[in-house]
């Protein structure tokens, strides 16, 4: 899917009709905002205090214990400032057990989205607004604004799908919104500490690691070294 | 997003060319006398220092405006982090057209520095033609077409011999265009064509363009052509039979270089200088006739210089002296900014990064490491690092097995201050401070010296805390063994 090619006024304005439309229709119960401090979800919710003047919906975050201390200190600080609804979901008995990030899969699985299921579950949540844009990754450039899912069943929102990177940019600067202080240091997106670090292999780059060997064999016979 | 006015961008990356060497910097031969000219339109940053000795952390830096422990890109780990701000990637998204061509190995795509360009030309020994060949059409009948056509306009029939012949696999005309064992002057001239071609292209879709470009004529080894030579050095075979690439090992594990061959190959060295020097004004020349030169932001500098028996060193991979870490930076800004002259104040290479995202107005965050050249705020301290040798060591284990590395091959850290005092400490705790107003090439130092003392507590309790807040200390190698992936990987 083509990112449209509209100012960010337009963009903002789809965004809200959007929230809008969702919030209204499943009311301020029914309906959830996924929050990971991250650029992303953080202009939603700002999206959303915009449109209505404060984040009328539960504000879901999903907590996995590794991520950066400087990300549960911008969580606190604006669940405070903007005074959210905040519910902090964590896989208490997964931690017990669990070896962070040796099996990333495994990982992700029990520290994200197990918790997500059982929270939409038990709150009985039956949409979620979430962050996801088309410019993100090619598995993302298909998602459209209101999708189903099954495991649980409930209705997935995306109000930002038609933004950009640039774009978030653009409007956390024209609105001056409060960011977490790691993009200040580079980092491009947010994930666990584990799994982020700057300079620790992941699982993409050990997949490259083949990709390495090609390399390093083409400098030595360049006589590099 | 709305279109804006954006200007043109060219980064030039003049590939191991110390300021040290360049008479625009004071340099008692004529090395840059095109550029002494040019700069009169441009903005001379005259204290410029590099992040890191080396190119991978270097450029690196350049891209990402990070120090290289925060971005990682380090010794064995000499890939871009995917999870990085890269500038091509910045000025992608602001609509720019992006063009990347390294002559450098290092400088490639499989190590993520071609995320973000349009095109990426890696130029270090295939046949130039193989790329016009890949490009463009898929229409087989039209990619000849256009291989045809670019032999015969731009008469480079050798090269269609040469393309033939490599296709073939036949051996000698393979290494021909070997950039590090040979000549990078193919590399050179192909560089100035592929931008040519960048130039032209974009100029027709009117869209702002990025150009990127690493010319690895400076490099090791030293070979400039036939008509910069006997310059500075009457050229002498018995020594340049001597001088390959290997230049720096030969001197670390065999035994150290003579003055007569450190003399004769600076000479070369500086002849390679007069011959970027002569690139660099083609350049010039090119956007002046494209009618581009006063809407682009044309910025030259370099990833560090090169040690030539100073300190008793050769090459740049070892230590954080000024012959290494002093780069040239001149800047020729868009017209309207109208800004020209000299600048005396503190900067470093990776400034540029800052610089870039404030004239281009992106609006992604700037790392605090990098400082922008355009805005009041003065830079109070630069910072160096070198965080991981055990490559190099372990590439001089490979040449000998009994070599012992030595003391000086540590992993360093320098912190130049804005009244340029200069501490340098190494992870054993070995300590040198130098005056560089005085002594810009470190021969003194005062580091035992009575008469500092304030400056001294002053400047090492900075490097102790510089050490902890940028994640230095956490990232070098906690120990100097060379371990079997560290030696696998090394040539």
């Amino acid at each position: 899917m083509n990112v449209p090619n509209w100012d960010l006024e337009q963009k903002e304005i789809k965004s809200r009709m959007i929230l809008r439309e969702a919030i209204e229709r499943f009311g301020s119960e029914r309906i959830a905002v996924a929050w990971s401090g991250g650029k992303d979800s953080t202009t939603i919710l700002h999206l959303i205090k915009q449109e209505f003047g404060k984040v009328v919906i539960p504000v879901v975050n999903i907590d996995t214990s590794v991520k950066f201390r400087e990300i549960y200190k911008f969580r606190d600080r604006v669940a405070k400032e903007w005074r959210l609804n905040l519910i902090i979901l964590r896989n208490e008995n997964a931690l017990k057990t669990l070896r962070i990030a040796e099996d990333e899969e495994k990982c992700c699985y029990l520290l994200k989205t197990l918790p997500l299921q059982n929270g939409i579950e038990n709150y009985g949540w039956q949409a979620l607004i979430t962050a996801v844009r088309w410019d993100e990754q090619e598995a993302r450039a298909k998602e459209q604004y209101f999708s189903i899912r099954e495991n649980p069943p409930h209705l997935r929102v995306h109000p930002i799908l038609h933004f950009t990177e640039v774009d978030i940019w653009t409007y956390i600067r024209k609105y001056n919104m409060p960011y977490c202080v790691l993009y200040d240091k580079g980092y491009r997106s947010l994930g666990c500490e584990p799994c982020t670090y700057l300079g620790k292999a992941t699982s993409e780059r050990e997949g490259r690691s083949k990709d390495k060997e090609k390399i390093m064999k083409r400098l030595r016979a360049l006589g590099y070294f | 997003m709305a279109v804006k006015n954006l200007p043109n961008v060219i980064l030039i990356i003049l590939d191991t060319c110390g300021a040290k060497h360049m008479s625009i910097y004071g340099y008692h031969r004529r090395t840059t006398p095109y550029l002494e000219e040019l700069a009169e339109e441009c903005v001379v940053y005259t204290r410029c220092f590099s992040t890191s000795p080396w190119t991978s952390p270097s450029h690196a830096s350049m891209f990402t405006g990070l120090y290289p422990s925060e971005h990682g890109c380090k010794g064995i780990d000499m890939d871009l982090n995917e999870n990085l701000y890269s500038l091509p990637e910045v000025l992608k998204s602001l609509t720019y057209k992006t063009c990347g061509i390294s002559s450098n190995p290092l400088i490639c795509t499989s190590l993520g520095f071609g995320r973000g360009f349009d095109e990426f030309y890696g130029l270090y020994n295939v046949p130039y033609l193989r790329l016009y060949l890949n490009k463009g059409n898929k229409n087989k009948i039209k990619r000849i077409k256009y291989f045809m056509d670019y032999m015969v306009n731009k008469r480079r029939f050798q090269e269609g011999v040469e393309y033939i012949a490599s296709a073939l696999r036949i051996k000698e005309f393979k290494s021909r265009r070997d950039i590090m064992a040979k000549s990078a002057t193919p590399a050179t001239i192909e560089s100035l064509f592929c931008f040519e071609d960048a130039m032209n292209s974009y100029k027709k879709t009117n869209s702002p363009f990025f150009i990127f470009i690493n010319f690895m004529q400076t490099h090791a080894k030293f070979n400039p052509p036939r008509k910069f030579r006997n310059i500075f050095v009457e050229d002498n075979p018995k020594i340049e039979n001597q001088h390959t690439f290997e230049y720096l090992f030969e001197h670390l594990v065999n035994k150290p270089h003579s003055i007569e061959y450190l003399d004769y190959i600076i000479g070369l060295y500086n002849q390679e200088i007069l011959f970027i020097d002569y690139i660099t004004a083609c350049i010039f020349k090119l956007l002046k006739k494209k009618n581009l030169f006063d809407k682009t932001l044309l910025i030259l500098t370099s990833d560090h210089g090169e040690l030539l028996g100073e300190h008793g060193l050769v090459e740049h991979s070892f230590c954080l002296y000024n012959e290494n870490l002093y780069v040239p930076l001149i800047i020729k800004y868009p017209k309207e900014y109208g800004l020209k002259g000299v600048v005396d104040s503190l900067v470093q290479n990776h400034d540029i990064f800052a610089t870039i995202l404030k004239v281009t107005n992106a609006p992604y965050p700037v790392p605090k490491s990098s400082m922008s050249l355009l805005t009041s705020d003065k830079r109070q301290i630069g910072i160096s690092q070198l965080i991981d040798p055990r490559f190099k060591i372990a590439a001089c284990l490979k040449r000998k097995a009994t070599f012992l590395p030595k003391d000086f091959m540590l992993p360093h850290i320098s912190i130049i201050t804005d009244d340029l005092w200069k501490i340098t400490k190494r992870a054993d705790g070995h300590t040198e401070i130098y005056d560089l107003n005085n002594d810009l090439y470190e021969n003194n130092n005062l580091m035992s010296s009575f008469r500092i003392k304030e400056k001294r507590v002053f400047l090492q309790e900075l490097v102790s805390e510089c050490e902890i807040s940028g994640g230095y200390k956490k990232t070098i190698p906690k120990s100097m063994d060379i371990t079997k992936e560290i030696f696998n990987y090394a040539p």
